[in-house]
């Protein structure tokens, strides 16, 4: 009986870090926080006027985050802060296999982010590209899973640019907003 | 008419005779102790050279005096005599006697086989543990003669081997358990009627009874208000008058010799009442039943839980809390349990489910249980009444990705989608049933185990959840 007993005691023991273990799954690959790498090759990056961060969340096939977007003024892949110039809503977003396929939309209205245009995002380059997009839709076509994401960047109908990420151990971001609650979201409810 | 009146009320006053007390019925939930006579033991034709050869018949002895005694035993109406046959009958009922019979028979033929075959050593080793046994499951007193053969065979091959000492013992256990046993010249050998002879007339000398005569067999419960009798009849001897020779066993070990002479010309009513009437007064009277009383223990645990819905839209996830059970004995084996048990949801592995979800839950439900020595397995089943939070739900990706838009901040597309599928905290009632398995430390404290199920029969609205499935694991107190 006192065998039955601890039987009983190693099956409730086993239950309770499954039960906990239960929301994990192979479908949230690719959650996390890329960052763009420059390192030469085909994904150099000194030429390009921006630089990207990929804050994606993943559910099965569906995919969505931010992309966050910052000016290059010197090639050299900085991403500082007070370089941010732009945070866009990934929409269109799929995930299939190794692939994976979304887009943001810098041309359209109320995708500016905050602070403020005029306060952060004064970076020589950026309040023109905010003034003015230069892509109406910037097009991601990425394959890979874990270590790295290679693929391009389309803007609009253009030719597709070479690019590269890597993960980052940052906190993933949900807003566009950051530090200043206050201030109404990018493309968001207003 | 007054003198009459007086002597109707002397007489109706006037107490009962001694006699008609004591043998009168005793009272409703009256205690008897119960007395188990063992079959006589003759050891009159322990005597005799050539004995004739009679079926044993373990339950009846031709001592008249022994008759007359379980005779006069049984008439106290505070003892509960069993007889003789009734002691055979209780013999045979015992699960060891069943198997010692068994083993015993099948270790007795291996010696017999091993004897023929000349292989004295193996033939003396299974003949041996034969013997033991068949002492040892008192099948003597079922059927004396095979065992005293079985005695007699190990004695047989003991004398072959050299060992005399030996077999002299094996023979005065054959002859302690069927004094008729004898060899016979034209089939044995002389040398081992001899030694037979030598034991029986050693045996004749010293009266000695065996070891088993004064002990607490092995296969009997022990019990206060048990007492054995065992009896053995010795013929006159040397101008000593015949005798019958008692002894009272209890479970605890004490034992009371008893003798009766049995002079020629007393009447054997008379000797065996006299004999009962010893035994009656060394015997304890008895006393009202011993009313079971049970301990209504409280044994009071908290701890951790855990569960998921089986019936549940989305993947199973958990659901993991505190839980506290209290459970009261209502009788021997059965029990009582009480649950309380509070829990939060975790992400599922979708993450469909938005908001986490606060779940109470609570049942009443009797059940059994039963212990062994530290531990306690447990059974219940009753009745549940469980609360789940406000189960929110959406399949559109931003409302599950960016929440659901509050306070200015959130993403308009998670609305747009209308994915928010919200169903309201209800209350659900059904059937619980719970398995557990507890573990005795020291201070009275206990760790407890529990697996749990439920089916919701009834429910305050529309639910898409049911049918928890979990575990507990708790440290628990008892109160006494």
């Amino acid at each position: 009986m006192r065998r039955g007993a601890l039987s009983l005691t190693r099956a409730a023991l086993l239950c309770v870090p499954w039960l906990a273990l239960s929301a994990c799954g192979t479908d949230r690959a690719l959650t996390g926080v890329w960052q763009q790498a420059c390192e030469g090759g085909e994904a150099a990056c000194a030429d390009a006027p921006f630089v990207y961060k990929l804050h994606l969340g993943r559910f099965g096939d569906d995919l969505t985050g931010l992309v966050v977007r910052y000016v290059n003024p010197d090639g050299d892949a900085t991403f500082d802060t007070l370089r941010e110039c732009g945070c866009y809503l990934v929409t269109s977003g799929s995930a299939s296999g190794l692939t994976t396929r979304f887009q943001i939309e810098p041309g359209m209205p109320s995708a500016l982010g905050c602070p403020a245009p005029g306060y952060a995002f004064a970076a020589a380059g950026c309040k023109d590209a905010l003034a003015a997009p230069p892509c109406r839709a910037v097009q991601f076509e990425l394959d890979g899973e874990t270590d790295v994401l290679v693929g391009t960047l389309t803007c609009d109908d253009g030719p597709a640019a070479a690019v590269r990420f890597e993960p980052v151990n940052e906190r993933l971001r949900r807003t566009c907003v950051g530090g200043c609650r206050n201030a109404p979201d990018a493309g968001l409810n207003e | 008419m007054a003198v009459v009146t007086l002597c109707a009320t002397l007489t109706l006053a006037a107490p009962a005779p001694d006699a008609a007390r004591i043998l009168a019925p005793p009272p409703e939930g009256f205690k008897r102790p119960t007395v188990l006579v063992y079959p006589l033991v003759d050891l009159a034709p322990l005597a005799e050279v050539a004995p004739a050869i009679v079926s044993p018949t373990p339950a009846a002895s031709n001592v008249p005096t022994f008759e007359a005694f379980v005779s006069a035993l049984t008439r106290y109406p505070n003892l509960r005599v069993v007889p003789p046959a009734g002691v055979v009958a209780r013999i045979k009922a015992r699960r060891a006697w069943l198997e010692g019979v068994r083993v015993g028979a099948a270790r007795a033929e291996d010696g017999r086989d091993a004897s023929a075959r000349v292989r004295l050593s193996d033939a003396a080793r299974a003949l041996g543990e034969a013997a033991r046994i068949f002492h040892e499951v008192e099948h003597g007193y079922v059927d004396p003669r095979a065992v005293a053969r079985t005695d007699l065979a190990r004695a047989s091959t003991l004398l072959e081997q050299g060992d005399a000492l030996e077999a002299n013992d094996a023979f005065v256990a054959a002859l302690s358990t069927d004094p008729r046993t004898r060899l016979r010249p034209e089939y044995d050998r002389a040398e081992t009627i001899a030694a037979l002879e030598r034991a029986r007339q050693s045996l004749l000398a010293t009266q000695r009874p065996p070891d088993t005569f004064a002990r607490w067999p092995a296969g009997e419960p022990a019990a206060a208000d048990v007492f054995i009798v065992r009896a053995r009849h010795h013929a006159a001897q040397g101008g000593e008058p015949a005798r019958l020779e008692l002894v009272v066993v209890s479970a605890n070990g004490a034992v009371v010799p008893e003798t009766q002479p049995l002079p020629a010309g007393v009447p054997a009513e008379d000797a065996g009442g006299r004999l009962a009437s010893r035994l009656f007064a060394c015997l304890p009277f008895g006393g009202a039943a011993p009313v079971r009383r049970v301990t209504r223990e409280v044994r009071a645990d908290i701890g951790g839980a855990g569960f998921v819905f089986l019936e549940n839209p989305l993947d199973p996830f958990g659901h993991v809390g505190a839980a506290m059970h209290l459970t009261t004995q209502l009788a021997q084996r059965v029990s009582v349990e009480a649950m309380a048990m509070v829990s939060n949801s975790i992400a599922d592995s979708s993450a469909q489910l938005t908001e986490s979800m606060v779940t109470v839950r609570g049942a009443v439900a009797p059940g059994f249980e039963t212990r062994l020595g530290g531990a306690r397995l447990e059974a219940h089943i009753g009745l549940e009444v469980a609360s789940p939070g406000e189960f929110v739900t959406s399949s559109n990706v931003y409302c599950r990705h960016f929440g659901v838009p509050t306070d200015g901040l959130g993403y308009q597309a998670c609305v747009d989608g209308g994915g928010l599928d919200r169903t309201p905290r209800r209350v659900l009632v059904g059937a619980y049933a719970s398995l557990g398995a507890s573990v005795e430390l020291p201070d009275d404290l206990f760790l407890v185990a529990r697996l749990h199920y439920a089916e919701y029969l009834f429910a305050s609205g529309p639910s898409d959840l049911g049918r928890p499935l979990g575990a507990t694991l708790g440290l628990g107190y008892q109160l006494r």
